[in-house]
């Protein structure tokens, strides 16, 4: 019997301590990424100031310089990708909640879980042969597209679950009055739920921020300024790719405070929708 | 009493600002609106065309170009798509691109800009960085074929008494991207063995031996393969001159059986055979401008330098704010891009014949009429 | 039949976003039709790599298709097994005070662009993985850290806490009846996680679909990691390409080589097809098992 006991008790601490010791290693890791960077980032931070939000990347082997242009067509795409990404999937999202067995929605729908399961890059490359052939060149504005596309799911998803969970009792207090559907939900249910789409458009905008594979083949690498939104241009994390794999010690360390800058926005972007809408399934 | 000495030390100081302004204004020309130009391609070239792009920039602010990289292989690519203004390539195009892009833009022009040495690099721990590993073609070809394994094998030992050479597995670092660099080792290559012709032959891509074996990586890029090097003991690359800093530079015996590193000397040296080009829009594939390099029988001669081209449309192909911007490109490359103070370490400028094609495509550009 | 205006007003949206996907879908089919027609699905069960700018070229996809493959599942096992261990350490042992911290630090992972996890397994990871040595257990172990497993681990870790939270979620919606009777009946940790484990198997093979179909996607890391060469993946320490980081490396010279291009879209379309069908499988599965559950409790 005190042999059960005993065994149980051991088994039971192996599995305390494996299951610690992995769930430990996994935030360590987390931890241990955001470390790095800023152990790396920080310096580079501090030498140049504000330089480096202002100035061009330096000759491979010369100065840092900065990421300035490459800030501004990061911002630039993001927010066009977010813009368009919130004029397409808003209204998708909510015709998706109200008229969840119309035809329409059901392909909606359908089309939305097509693009939200391909992978990313598959997308830069559609949007090359779509738009950059044609044009001519690769430009912010082909790069917006192609973000925009991937975070397109993200803002229809959450657009509809933030809408679906508004009780019911609303709509029908909304309906006894004799509202029409349609006043409803723009009148009542839509005002109700700003902060719900609010924040699906920031979710799409930390997505859009952080994909590098949809702009390789479309944004362009033009990193020493930014030329207008139909001209090639680039993004912090087509920076940190492309430099991070040279030998320049100065291109690297200018990568890694790319790094730390894009780690910087993506985390205001996701404090940001956590405030708003506390906890959220990213 | 107290204040106006300051009143008019103030206006003085505004009406002093207010006329170096206006002088500085007066003086500047109208600088005519900014012209992007874009380029793609190889990076055997690339820290010399990042220094030309500045140097440009610096001169004529107007002229905006960006360059990025990509390969030989994407430069040839981009510019046969059009998407970009202007490409290099280290090898020419092929006659079937040729003529491809003859028919889309009316015509092209391959512009020799600037002669590298192919480095072979590697980074052993135990070889002190003042002693440079000897290395024949012949050697490398049975390292890259998978015949000589490991770095203390008796046929490098043979070429290096007095090296400590170690037991280590020898690992090659290649390119993964369609690279002109590879093609011009591979011509090399090619040239030393005939087996290497029948069973690997030379491209910008192509099939290693030591990658199906498992002993080698694919790195992005010159730098890409430098870094991948770098960080790599016992590993062996090949890497335009300009990338070789910081790593082991293995000196190769030439066909007059010397022993020579890559520097800008014996760089020239193989350089003396360059053949004049006649018409810079013909297909110069013809021509074996490489293979002749790849020949020199100068005692001084480094066996493994290119030149690297720049590839320009038929002026038609450009708008007019587009070709006076390459106009003007094209020109500093070819005249003041050529003196040393401009040319990065590791590069040599071209023949004097060769600069003279490129300034004759910027006049032509610059005089079209369209 | 009368015209609803909130329709009239949100359909241009909704259309617009199926003439995307469609086109999307129409584009990968249309520039890889060559080479359905002319090899099928044969491209994907060759080796033989040979590129040629003259000919059309022979580009056998079965190693980088193995890569993605192998790459994936190394992925999800890591993103499955610590999810897994994370949600029974934070049910059954961790004091409760810690939830809050716990969930924080997996939503700020969340956060992190995948970039950032590319430059620490470049950075970091791989160097770690060289010196480790452990690629001497593969008779083509990669010297350079740069490996199937190593591209495979950082993603894992990547998706992690995308996968813990559904694991947790699954673990916290078990009813509180269950949980309450293993507590009475005197159970220790590892025999309630084992019981509460059985039931919501559902759910962590559903989140391991998941995480596979996010897996055999991602480029970013992977390029950066893998050691981008054309190599059957034998064993996991050693240099490989997947699909994805093929297309990365290869798409943009692709033009010069006929055939290439068509090669890659195909691959692009059959990784389409692949994670479609695992995050379809994952979800599904996700949906029967929360109904079973909730069934069960009633």
């Amino acid at each position: 019997m005190i042999s059960w006991r005993l065994r149980r008790t051991m088994v039971d601490k192996v599995t305390f301590a494996a299951v610690a010791i992995a769930s430990i290693a996994l935030l360590f890791v987390g931890a241990h990424v955001i470390l790095v960077a800023l152990v790396e980032g920080l310096p580079v931070m501090a030498e140049k100031g504000l330089r480096l939000f202002i100035e061009s990347p330096g000759l491979p082997g010369g100065g840092i310089g900065g990421f300035g242009p490459t800030l501004i067509g990061t911002i630039v795409m993001v927010l066009t990708a977010s813009l368009a990404g919130a004029a397409i999937g808003v209204p998708t999202g909510i015709l998706m909640n109200e008229y969840s067995s119309w035809w329409l929605s059901k392909i909606a729908r359908e089309a939305l879980q097509l693009i939200a399961e391909i992978p990313s890059i598959v997308v830069g490359l559609v949007v090359f042969v779509l738009v950059v052939l044609p044009m001519g060149r690769p430009s912010a504005l082909a790069g917006a597209l192609s973000l925009c596309i991937t975070a397109l799911p993200y803002i229809a998803a959450q657009t509809r679950e933030s809408l679906a969970a508004i009780p019911m009792s609303y709509r029908e207090a909304a309906f006894s009055l004799g509202l029409p559907k349609w006043k409803t939900v723009l009148r009542i249910i839509v005002p109700m739920n700003l902060r719900g789409i609010a924040t699906a458009v920031l979710l799409g905008t930390m997505r859009a921020l952080g994909e590098t594979a949809p702009v390789l083949f479309t944004a362009g690498a033009a990193f020493h300024a930014f030329y207008g939104l139909d001209r090639p241009s680039s993004t912090l994390s087509l920076l940190i790719f492309f430099f991070a794999q040279t030998p320049y010690e100065n291109w690297k360390r200018l990568a890694w405070a790319a790094v730390l800058q894009l780690i910087v926005l993506s985390m205001v972007l996701a404090f940001a929708v956590r405030k708003l809408s506390g906890e959220v399934k990213l | 009493m107290k204040v106006k000495p300051k009143i008019i030390a103030v206006i003085a100081a505004v009406a002093l600002a207010s006329a170096a302004a206006l002088y500085f204004y007066l003086s500047m020309e109208t600088p005519p609106n900014p012209v992007q130009l874009l380029g793609s391609g190889a990076t055997f070239p690339m820290e010399q065309i990042q220094a030309w792009i500045v140097q440009v920039r610096n001169k004529h602010s107007w002229v905006q170009a960006e360059y990025a990289g990509g390969g030989s292989g994407k430069g040839q690519s981009d510019f046969l798509q059009g998407i970009v203004d202007f490409a290099a390539s280290d090898p020419p195009l092929k006659t079937a691109d040729w003529e491809k892009a003859k028919n889309a833009f009316g015509g092209v022009y391959q512009l020799p800009m600037i002669l590298g040495g192919v480095a072979v690099v590697y980074n052993i721990p135990e070889i002190p960085s003042d002693v440079n590993l000897k290395l024949t073609g012949e050697v490398l070809v049975d390292i890259l074929l998978g015949k000589i394994e490991y770095w203390n094998d008796p046929r490098i030992a043979e070429l290096n008494p007095g090296v400590n050479l170690p037991r280590s597995r020898i690992t090659f670092v290649h390119r993964s991207d369609s690279s002109g660099t590879t093609e011009v080792f591979t011509t090399y290559l090619s040239l030393v063995s005939g087996e290497w012709k029948t069973k690997v032959g030379a491209g910008k891509l192509v099939k290693w031996p030591l990658s199906e074996a498992g002993f080698a990586v694919g790195a992005p890029g010159n730098p890409g393969v430098a870094e991948a090097v770098r960080t790599t003991p016992y590993s062996l690359g090949y890497v335009e001159l300009a990338y070789a800093k910081g790593l082991g530079v293995a000196a190769l015996r030439n066909r007059a059986g010397r022993f020579v590193l890559p520097t800008a000397d014996t760089i020239k040296a193989a350089a003396a055979g360059a053949i004049t080009i006649q018409d810079a829009s013909a297909n110069l594939v013809e021509l074996k401008i490489l293979e002749r390099l790849l020949q020199s029988q100068d005692p001084n001669a480094y066996p493994i330098v290119s030149p690297s081209y720049l590839l320009i449309k038929h002026p038609s192909a450009y708008t007019q704010e587009k070709r006076k911007a390459i106009a003007v490109f094209l020109d500093y490359i070819f005249t003041d891009g050529q003196k040393p103070e401009n040319i990065v370490a590791g590069y040599v400028p071209v023949p004097e014949s060769w600069a003279k094609l490129g300034q004759q495509v910027a006049a032509q550009l610059r005089d079209f009429r369209g | 039949m009368k015209l609803d205006p909130l329709k009239i007003l949100l359909s241009p949206a909704a259309i617009a976003l199926i003439i995307v996907s469609a086109s999307i879908l129409a584009v990968l089919v249309y520039e890889s039709l060559n080479t359905w027609i002319q090899d099928g699905i044969g491209f994907l069960l060759r080796l033989e790599w040979s590129p040629s700018e003259e000919t059309y070229g022979t580009y056998g996809m079965l190693a980088p298709f193995l890569g993605s493959l192998v790459t994936a599942v190394i992925a999800m096992t890591v993103a499955g097994a610590l999810s897994t261990a994370l949600a029974v350490f934070v049910n059954e042992y961790a004091p409760k005070r810690f939830n809050n911290f716990i969930s924080l630090a997996l939503f700020s992972m969340a956060a992190l662009p995948t970039i950032v996890y590319g430059m620490w397994g470049l950075s970091v990871f791989a160097p770690a993985v060289r010196q480790s040595g452990l690629a001497s257990l593969c008779a083509m172990g990669s010297p350079t850290g740069y490996s199937v497993f190593t591209a495979g681990v950082v993603v894992g870790l990547m998706i992690a806490p995308f996968s813990a939270a559904m694991v947790l979620e699954a673990y916290r919606a078990v009813p509180f009846t269950y949980v309450e009777a293993l507590h009475s009946l005197g159970a220790k940790g590892f025999e309630r996680a084992g019981v509460i484990l059985g039931l919501i198997k559902g759910s962590i093979i559903a989140s391991a679909l998941l995480s596979f179909g996010r897996a055999i996607g991602e480029t970013t890391i992977v390029a950066m990691t893998v050691g981008n060469v054309i190599n059957l993946p034998l064993c996991p320490f050693q240099p490989a390409h997947t699909i994805t980081s093929l297309i990365a490396s290869q798409f943009g010279n692709a033009y010069l080589y006929p055939g290439l291009q068509s090669r890659l879209l195909a691959g692009a379309l059959v990784m389409v097809i692949g994670s479609s069908v695992s995050t379809s499988l994952g979800m599904w599965l996700a949906r029967v098992t929360a109904r079973r559950l909730k069934g069960e409790s009633l």
